[in-house]
């Protein structure tokens, strides 16, 4: 049987005539709405057809961090996100870190309603001590008269991100190699790694050699990092993907924008069957912005941000905490906005697209001096772990040693903290654990009801009782590192 | 008039009344203001149970309502039944109706309720929209079962009927892949089927045309497997999407519902704390009042202390101890006060006294001065101490050494302590100087020497007094002996019978007395014969008789013009016979001729009675004797006749003795 099913792929192939393949890659967009930046899943939906109707065989590989944040998320945990890349002719899903916002179980459903296989090789599920039902350690695909193998690792850092313990994870490049092995054997003739630079902390480069090609998400400027193995960083909400092209001779990696590529109406239509009622909702115009402001992401990782300050702002007042602070990781508009702008409940939920529950727990000052130096613990890799504040005032130095960064804490008067207790408003995601902050030895203070209002209907909330505000840059967080590249 | 408002201010009575007064104010304001509270209070917790309530029991049920829309849309997505779902449906419609019902009641002014009822508007069609993509997706699906069994029925017959080997292993595969398509979960092993199909169905149209004939319609035609594969998928992303679209819009439902909700909480927790404040508020009144009223009492007190107590203090200090009140002293009690005006009175009276103190002390020093620079004999001594000894009484001690009393002679020590301790009322102390026969009295009083209490005893010459005082004497004994004694006779006169004699009483001796009355027989005839000189000379010669007869003890008499009267106290009357004898035959003895007395010679009668019993008064004894004496005259006369009680006429028992 498997010979003859082998003998007519033969024939199928020889008749294709095919020289030349390739892949086209991308992560980190969760966001279904088109940015100003040329982002646009319509557009880069398109393009893949485009590419696909061509003459060389093509396949797009996702890696993944897409299914959150993202406001539809919040409501039906991906499922939507997993029909668009069946409309967008995904060919593989790398699993990666942000897809487990809802856990394990929420990723087996979803792999039943997926057109592509889910990979991701280096986790385990500690209740079962086996690989995340309906995800693969590594998938094989067609591509042209070749095979490409596709693996996916995660750094450990998904335990403390979203997973908390549940996950074994093997940071070590011995069972990938096994895989990729055994990959080759069941006859891949490329094996590509989809994998996030924290992972590549762990296991360098050199260790992963014997790989073809090495696409590392992110989310930012898409690059080429090296040629052999060819190692690319690609992913974020812009127009950017990265495509590598195979030729007979060897492989080479670029960029495309699709900036300029017309929308698939496709991909559109299944789009709206998602969002077409929510106008009534998403639409409605909370404020005016007096002043510009921004959400970049390598602000809100080590800087005050304008915004970041109206989120907590809001966070504060709806909780009636002393303070507010939040990851600034979790805020995720990444644009501009100038003066004038009317902020809508859909800027407000493309900005924290988490969702989250705020908790407001008291800690004494100590406790806010250890969370402030966990928030600069690693801002030189901006972080998203780094906290934006309301109602402190912190000076912080990158460049001393972890643990000794923080050089001031003042609240909003500019006194410094006296001991005693304070009230502190979290989000859900801190308290549980998420980017490593440890709220066990907190109590925690705020009622179940006003913790099960999302972050961005307190926001929305906040910002609609004020016909315009003001964003301002305030003395909150002050940077003295003294070379001040971070972030930039 | 301002003056008596000052004094009313001023008032120590006015004030603490005032205070007092004050104190019952606060207490009557906090208990209006408590009466105040309690009702504002009432008020407020009404209200909250009047609106706040009710408005949070309709939020109960918009929630209620919510969840059980949520419930329904859910379940529509999963109905296996188109009739299911339309069940569902009618009661997707009734909980929207309950919904935008219970939304009218919070009232339709609120915008937030409008955009609610907006939403809440879109949740049907898009729950009515799901349900026929959702039935649409069923039927979908039980057309893909027919159709695929179909298929499958086909490629058993064709099977059967084909006797090529090749064609036999594609319809074998063909069977085994739509057997598969029925059993895959996954939708991506499902396309691998799809495409293995597809595969197969381009070799068996190559390989036997007569069952790919049969079997390629129900697959790849118009509502093929194919087709109605993607068809399904079509109705199932729509369905996906609704359901998605359904609860984000339900989502904002509840989370209008949590906003609502928590703003009503936050509402009815403001009014608590309102509450709550002004309860503290009041509680803060109440406690200001408090302190007040314990202020007052406290300063009231204070006022007391300082404006009363402690010049009450004052005043008996100033009463008790000091002699003079000045005008610190007068400063420190407000004369404006009752007290006040209390101080500068007694300040009046202490002020007068003090002048007079001053004029005492004055006029004592002037008296020094006096008795200083005069010759008077003073001394003056505290206790036994010598303070001043004047020049003339030390000349009077001249051999002495006078220092204190001791040092003067015995009797004037006596007479000094004696005046000195007030007993002088008894004798006046007197001291004689016998070298110059001078008396002097000894006299003490209290003086103020030095401003010293001091005893000053004086020597008063009364010389002159004392012995004027004895010439006196002397002059009334002269006197007193005159008007006793007869001035012819040199015998008591009448008058002193009359004092002293007739009102003699015996007491209680053993013996009575005896009253013996004489009368010269004829003496008017004698002294009208011989003249009054020669009758003087007979009465001086009688009672010269009377005189040497009578004893010690008794009193010789005249008692009238030639009547004599002997008295003889403690007398027997054989005693008064003899006497009365004695002086009868005396008399007679004399031989004085009487030229016309029948006896010749001169000569007396008598008459004589003893008191018989105590109680016998001399007048009455006496009237007894000069009835003896009447009837001794009777009788002849120069005899005696004896007072018989009972037996008169043994008076004549003794015969005259003439006879």
């Amino acid at each position: 049987m498997k010979g003859i099913i082998t003998t007519l792929f033969t024939i199928t192939l020889m008749s294709a005539n095919v020289e030349a393949a390739k892949i086209i890659f991308t992560s980190n967009a969760p966001e279904l709405y088109p940015d100003e930046n040329g982002y646009s899943l319509a557009k880069i939906s398109n393009y893949v057809k485009r590419m696909k109707q061509g003459d060389e065989p093509v396949l797009f590989i996702h890696g993944g961090d897409s299914l959150y944040p993202n406001p539809l998320s919040v409501y039906d945990k991906g499922a939507h996100m997993i029909s668009i890349m069946n409309s967008m002719s995904v060919d593989a899903l790398g699993v990666n870190r942000r897809e487990f916002n809802d856990g394990f179980d929420q990723i087996s459903l979803l792999s039943t309603q997926a057109l592509f296989p889910m990979v991701l090789s280096n986790l385990l599920d500690r209740r079962t001590l086996s690989h995340v039902e309906g995800v693969r350690p590594y998938a094989l695909l067609p591509l042209g008269d070749m095979t490409l193998a596709v693996l996916m690792t995660v750094s450990s850092e998904v335990n403390t991100t979203f997973l908390f313990n549940q996950a074994i994870v093997d940071e070590t490049s011995e069972q990938l190699l096994r895989w990729a092995e055994q990959a080759r054997q069941q006859g891949a003739d490329k094996v590509l790694l989809i994998t996030e630079n924290s992972y590549l902390k762990s296991v360098p480069l050199s260790r992963l050699q014997s790989l073809d090609i090495i696409m590392v998400t992110q989310d930012g400027a898409d690059k080429v990092h090296s040629e052999r193995p060819l190692v690319m960083f690609s992913g974020g909400v812009d127009d950017e993907l990265a495509v590598i092209d195979i030729q007979p001779n060897g492989m080479t990696g670029h960029i495309v924008h699709v900036a300029n590529e017309p929308p698939d109406d496709q991909l559109q239509a299944v789009i709206k069957r998602y969002t077409s009622q929510l106008d009534v909702v998403l639409n409605q115009e909370l404020v005016t912005l007096a002043a510009p402001m921004d959400s970049h992401r390598n602000i809100l990782r080590s800087e005050e941000s304008r915004w970041g300050n109206i989120v907590l702002d809001a966070i504060r007042h709806y909780t009636r905490a002393d303070f507010a602070a939040t990851v600034g990781g979790g805020i995720r508009g990444y644009r501009d906005y100038e003066a004038g702008y009317v902020l809508t409940r859909r800027d407000v939920q493309r900005e924290l697209p988490f969702g989250g529950n705020v908790y407001v727990v008291e800690v004494n000052a100590d406790k806010i001096k250890q969370l402030l130096e966990h928030s600069v613990s690693r801002v030189e890799d901006l972080d998203g772990r780094f906290l934006q504040v309301s109602g402190l005032h912190y000076e912080y130095d990158g460049s001393k040693p972890v643990g000794q960064r923080i050089m001031s804490i003042k609240n909003a008067q500019g006194q410094p903290l006296e001991k005693g207790r304070y009230t502190l408003a979290i989000s859900d995601y801190m308290l549980e654990g998420g980017d490593g902050y440890n709220f066990s030895d907190v109590t925690v203070i705020s009622d179940n009801l006003s913790s099960q209002r999302l972050v961005w209907n307190i926001v929305s909330d906040y910002l609609e009782q004020f016909d315009t505000i003001s964003p301002a840059i305030e003395g909150r967080i002050i940077n003295r590192t003294p070379s001040s590249d971070i972030g930039r | 008039m301002p003056d008596k408002s000052l004094s009313i201010r001023k008032s120590l009575r006015a004030r603490i009344a005032a205070a007092v007064f004050t104190m019952v104010l606060l207490m009557l304001v906090s208990g209006a203001v408590s009466l105040y509270y309690f009702s504002q209070l009432n008020i407020a917790v009404s209200k909250q149970s009047e609106q706040e309530l009710p408005a949070l029991k309709t939020l109960n049920s918009i929630q209620l309502s919510i969840t059980r829309l949520a419930t329904l849309s859910n379940e529509v997505s999963n109905s296996n039944s188109p009739a299911y779902s339309r069940i569902l449906m009618s009661q997707v419609r009734q909980q929207v109706e309950e919904l935008q019902l219970s939304l009218k009641t919070l009232g339709s002014a609120n915008e937030q309720i409008q955009r609610l009822t907006e939403i809440v508007a879109k949740v049907e069609p898009s729950v009515m929209n799901m349900s026929l993509s959702k039935a649409m997706l069923d039927q979908v699906e039980d057309t893909l079962i027919a159709r695929t069994t179909e298929a499958l029925q086909q490629a058993i017959e064709h099977y059967k009927l084909v006797n090529q080997a090749d064609a036999k292993v594609l319809l074998d595969s063909l069977w085994q892949d739509l057997n598969q398509l029925a059993a895959n979960e996954h939708l991506y092993e499902q396309n691998r089927t799809l495409a293995n199909i597809r595969k197969t169905l381009a070799s068996l149209s190559q390989v036997d045309s007569a069952s790919f004939q049969a079997i390629n319609p129900l697959i790849s035609a118009p509502n093929g497997v194919f087709e109605l594969l993607s068809k399904k998928e079509v109705y199932r992303t729509e369905v996906l999407g609704l359901s998605t679209q359904n609860r984000i819009l339900l989502g904002s439902v509840v989370d209008f519902g949590h906003r609502v909700y928590i703003e009503t909480e936050d509402n009815v927790t403001f009014q608590a704390n309102d509450i709550s404040a002004s309860s503290e508020r009041f509680i803060d009144v109440l406690t200001v009042m408090f302190i007040i009223q314990l202020l007052v009492a406290l300063s009231l007190i204070v006022y007391l202390h300082r404006e009363l107590f402690r010049r009450l203090q004052a005043l008996k200090h100033l009463v008790g101890q000091q002699k003079k009140i000045t005008a610190d002293d007068v400063a420190l009690f407000d004369e404006r006060n009752e007290l006040g005006v209390l101080v500068k009175q007694l300040q009046n009276y202490v002020d007068t006294i003090t002048a007079q103190q001053q004029q005492i002390e004055a006029t004592s020093h002037q008296l020094q001065m006096i008795i200083k620079h005069s010759h008077m004999k003073v001394a003056v001594f505290q206790g036994e101490q010598l303070l001043y000894c004047s020049e003339s009484l030390s000349q009077l001690f001249s051999e002495r050494e006078l220092r204190c009393v001791d040092e003067f002679p015995e009797s004037v020590q006596q007479s000094i302590r004696a005046s000195k301790s007030g007993l002088k009322a008894a004798d006046k102390a007197t001291y004689l100087d016998e070298h110059n026969q001078h008396w002097y009295e000894i006299v003490s009083d209290v003086v103020f020497w030095d401003n010293q209490r001091a005893d000053l005893v004086c020597f008063m010459d009364v010389t002159e007094q004392i012995k004027a005082e004895q010439e006196f004497k002397r002059t009334l004994m002269v006197v007193e002996s005159e008007a006793k004694i007869d001035p012819l006779t040199g015998l008591l006169n009448r008058k002193l019978f009359d004092t002293q004699v007739a009102s003699f009483q015996s007491g209680e001796r053993e013996g009575g007395y005896a009253v013996l009355l004489f009368d010269v027989d004829y003496f008017k005839h004698y002294n009208d014969q011989l003249g009054h000189l020669q009758g003087d000379n007979i009465l001086k010669m009688v009672a010269s008789v009377i005189k040497r007869n009578t004893p010690a003890s008794g009193l010789a008499i005249r008692y009238g013009g030639e009547e004599f009267l002997v008295f003889i106290p403690d007398c027997p009357e054989r005693r008064a016979v003899n006497i009365a004898q004695s002086i009868v035959e005396d008399v007679y003895g004399q031989r004085v001729p009487h030229p016309t007395s029948p006896h010749e010679y001169l000569s007396v009668s008598c008459g004589i009675s003893v008191q018989q019993t105590a109680e016998d008064a001399v007048l009455k004894v006496f009237d007894q004797a000069d009835k003896s004496l009447y009837k001794a005259k009777n009788s002849g006369r120069n005899c005696m006749m004896v007072w018989r009680a009972l037996h008169q006429a043994e008076s004549t028992e003794e015969p005259p003795l003439t006879q």
